[in-house]
C-alpha cells in the first residue's frame, strides 16, 4: 500500500515549487496545472520505490518528459489542418522583437529548448544535470540550448542583452 | 552570473500560484495503478504467447528475393526496385532490422521515435530505434543497404543485409555532435559534419568541420573547417557523380571544391532565400549545381524554385528552363529521374513556416513542426507528380538514389495493424484465455 500520508505532505511543501516549473514549461496555467497533477500521478503510482530516494527530481523528470510527448501528440493531431499562410511565420522583426515577453518567447521555442531553458536558468542545473533530468546526452542539451538561445536572441534580444555573442557572416 | 533572462524567468514564475491538484492526482494515480496492473497481466500474457509464437515458426523471417544469405548484399538486391506510393504507421510488434535484416530499402522514414525502412521491391517494413530524422540526420545510402544516423557523440551506420551495425567516432576530437551530412555517390563512405560548442553557451561561438570519412574503417580527410554554423543538415553538402567535386554551403555561400586539383570556387547566393537544393543537387552530368528559391512574389502561395547554376561562376544558366512547385513550406532535392530528366524532391508541408532568418545559412526548418511529408517528381510543363503520398504522422524521408533515379513507383500496402507474429500472438493469447477459464470452470464444478 501507498504511504498516503508522506505523499500528501510530500506535495503540500512542494506545490509552490512545482507549480512555477510547470508554469514555465507549459505558459498556460490550465496545462501547467493538468502537467504538474499528471506528474504528481505518476509519482503516487510508484511512491513506495521513490519515496526515500529523490522524488522532488522525480516530478520534475516526468513533467519535463510529459510535456514533451504532450506537445508531440499535440503535433499529431494539428495534422490537415491549413498551413500558415504567412511564409515568414512568427514575426521576427526587431520591432516586434523588442515587445516579446518571456512567456511567449518561451512558448516559440521546441519543447526540449524550452525544457533546457528551465532546467538551466531557473533551476541553475549544470549541462550534466540537465541531461540527467531529460534522459538525454549533454551533447544533446549543449545543442538544445545553443539553439534555444540563439531563436531568444532572435525574438527577445533583450533578456540576452549581457551577451550579445558573434554575430554569423 | 545573473543575466536578464535569469532574471526575467524568475519573475515570470512567480506568477505561478500554486496549483491545487493533491487530490486529483491521487485519484488519478490509484486509477493508473489499476490500469497498470491490468496491463501487466495482459503482458503476460502476450509474452508467453509470442514465446509460443516463435516456438511454432510463426515469427515474420526476412523476405529474401533469392536463394543467398542476407549477409550477400547482391543476392538480396531486388529486381525491380521501385518507391511505394503509399506509406503509413509499421505494425504493432513490427520486426527491427537488427533482429531481422531485410535486405536493401527503397526509402526510410520517421514515424514518432523510429526509423522505419521500407524494402526496395516489396513493403517489408523494418524499424531502427532511433529519433534521428531520415533526410537530414539519418541518411539512407545510395545503395539503399545502410543506414547512418546520429547519436550521442557518434554515427551509427546500420547494414540492413546483415542486421549489424558499427559506431563511428567524430573525426574531429572532442566534438559535442557528430551528423552524417551525405553518402559518397558509391556508398563507400559519408561526409559528416563534427559541432563543438563554446565552453561559455551564451556566446555563439562554435566550431565546425566537414570531413569526408570512408568506410568501413572510419579513415578520413578534412573537407573544411569553420567557426560558422555549417548547416542545416540535408541541405549543406553535395558531391558530383564519381564524387570528385564537392559543394557546401554557410550563411549565404556555396563552395566548390575540388580536392585532387585543390581548385575551389566561392559563389555568393544573392539573398537569404536561396539555399543548395540537398543531395541531390548536382546534375548527372555533374556540369551544373541546383539551388531551391523561394519566391516571395505571392507568399501565400509558398512556391518555391530550382534553379541551375554555372558551379564555376555562379549564374544562372537558363531563366527560363526553371522547375517550381507551390503549396510546401520547404522542398529538398533528392535526385534526377535518368529517363525524364526531372528533378524528384521532398515537400514538406509544416505548421510553422520556414525560418530562415537565424543566420544559418540557407532554409531552415524547425523540425519540430513537421506535419508531413511527401515525394514529388516535378516537371517544367505540368503539375507536379506524386511519387509518395504525404501520410500523417510522418516527418522526415529519405530515398536510395538508385530509386530516385529509376523514378518508379509501385502500390503501396503499408502494414496491417497488427504484424504476423502479432496475429499468432494474439490468437495464442486467446486460446490461453479460454483454456484458463475452462479449466477454472472445470475446476469450480469439481469442488461442488
Amino acid at each position: 500500500m501507498v504511504d498516503e500520508a508522506s505523499f500528501r505532505e510530500f506535495v503540500r511543501a512542494r506545490t509552490p515549487a512545482l507549480s512555477r516549473a510547470a508554469y514555465l514549461l507549459t505558459g498556460d496555467h490550465h496545462l501547467a496545472q493538468d502537467l504538474l497533477q499528471s506528474a504528481l500521478a505518476a509519482t503516487y503510482q510508484h511512491w513506495r520505490r521513490i519515496e526515500a530516494t529523490n522524488p522532488e527530481a522525480y516530478v520534475r523528470r516526468t513533467m519535463h518528459h510529459t510535456h514533451i510527448s504532450w506537445w508531440r501528440r499535440r503535433r499529431l493531431l494539428e495534422v490537415g489542418a491549413p498551413p500558415d499562410s504567412s511564409p515568414g511565420g512568427t514575426d521576427l522583426s526587431e520591432e516586434t522583437a523588442l515587445r516579446v515577453s518571456l512567456a511567449t518567447a518561451l512558448r516559440l521555442l521546441a519543447p526540449r529548448q524550452r525544457a533546457v531553458i528551465v532546467l538551466r536558468y531557473f533551476e541553475d542545473l549544470s549541462e550534466a544535470q540537465a541531461a540527467e533530468a531529460l534522459g538525454c546526452s549533454v551533447g544533446t542539451v549543449k545543442r538544445a540550448h545553443f539553439d534555444a538561445l540563439a531563436r531568444l536572441r532572435q525574438i527577445a534580444p533583450h533578456l540576452l542583452s549581457d551577451h550579445p555573442g558573434v554575430r554569423i557572416p | 552570473m545573473t543575466t536578464p533572462l535569469h532574471i526575467a524567468i524568475h519573475a515570470t514564475a512567480d506568477e505561478a500560484p500554486a496549483y491545487d491538484v493533491l487530490e486529483g492526482a491521487i485519484v488519478l494515480g490509484r486509477r493508473r495503478r489499476r490500469r497498470a496492473a491490468i496491463g501487466a497481466a495482459a503482458a503476460v500474457l502476450v509474452i508467453v504467447s509470442l514465446v509460443g509464437g516463435a516456438a511454432v515458426g510463426l515469427v515474420d523471417a526476412p523476405r529474401v528475393t533469392s536463394s543467398g544469405g542476407p549477409d550477400d548484399p547482391a543476392a538480396v538486391r531486388p529486381a525491380r526496385p521501385s518507391l511505394p506510393d503509399r506509406i503509413g504507421s509499421p505494425a504493432l510488434f513490427n520486426a527491427g532490422v537488427i533482429g531481422s535484416p531485410p535486405g536493401p530499402a527503397s526509402l526510410i522514414f520517421r514515424e514518432h521515435d523510429n526509423i522505419v525502412t521500407v524494402g526496395a521491391a516489396s513493403d517489408v517494413y523494418r524499424m531502427i530505434d532511433s529519433s534521428a530524422d531520415p533526410g537530414r540526420t539519418a541518411l539512407l545510402s545510395p545503395d539503399g543497404t545502410q543506414v547512418a544516423y546520429r547519436g550521442d557523440h557518434r554515427i551509427t551506420i546500420v547494414n540492413l543485409g546483415t542486421g549489424k551495425s558499427r559506431n563511428y567516432l567524430p573525426p574531429a576530437a572532442r566534438a559535442d555532435l557528430v551528423t552524417p551530412m551525405l553518402w559518397l555517390s558509391d556508398s563507400s563512405g559519408l561526409v559528416v559534419l563534427s559541432t563543438t560548442y563554446a565552453k561559455d553557451p551564451t556566446t555563439e561561438g562554435r566550431a565546425e568541420q566537414l570531413d569526408v570519412m570512408f568506410l568501413p574503417d572510419g579513415g578520413s580527410w578534412q573537407l573544411a573547417a569553420a567557426t560558422w554554423p555549417i548547416g542545416p543538415a540535408g541541405f549543406t553538402v553535395a558531391v558530383n557523380p564519381g564524387s570528385t567535386r564537392y559543394a557546401y554551403q554557410y550563411a549565404n555561400f556555396i563552395t566548390v571544391s575540388e580536392p585532387s586539383s585543390g581548385a575551389k570556387v566561392v559563389l555568393t547566393m544573392p539573398d537569404g532565400r536561396t539555399a543548395l537544393a540537398g543531395k541531390g543537387a548536382w546534375t548527372p552530368d555533374g556540369r551544373s549545381l541546383a539551388v531551391i528559391h523561394r519566391d516571395l512574389t505571392d507568399p501565400s502561395q509558398r512556391r518555391w524554385e530550382i534553379r541551375l547554376l554555372d558551379p564555376a561562376t555562379g549564374t544562372e544558366r537558363d531563366p527560363s528552363a526553371r522547375y517550381s512547385m507551390t503549396g510546401m513550406s520547404l522542398i529538398r532535392l533528392l535526385g534526377w529521374d535518368a529517363r525524364t530528366g526531372n528533378p524528384i524532391v521532398v515537400g514538406y508541408e509544416a505548421a510553422g513556416a520556414v525560418d530562415d532568418e537565424l543566420g544559418y545559412g540557407g532554409p531552415v526548418l524547425l523540425v519540430d513542426t513537421v506535419n508531413r511529408v511527401g515525394v514529388y517528381e516535378l516537371s517544367r510543363s505540368g503539375a507536379p507528380r506524386t511519387l509518395v503520398q504525404p501520410a500523417a504522422g510522418v516527418t522526415g524521408i529519405d530515398v536510395a538514389d538508385f530509386v530516385v533515379t529509376a523514378a518508379e513507383t509501385r502500390p503501396g500496402h503499408p502494414p496491417a495493424w497488427l504484424s504476423p507474429v502479432g496475429i499468432a500472438a494474439l490468437g495464442l493469447a486467446v486460446l490461453l484465455i479460454v483454456g484458463m477459464a475452462a479449466w477454472w470452470l472445470r475446476r469450480r464444478r469439481r469442488l461442488r
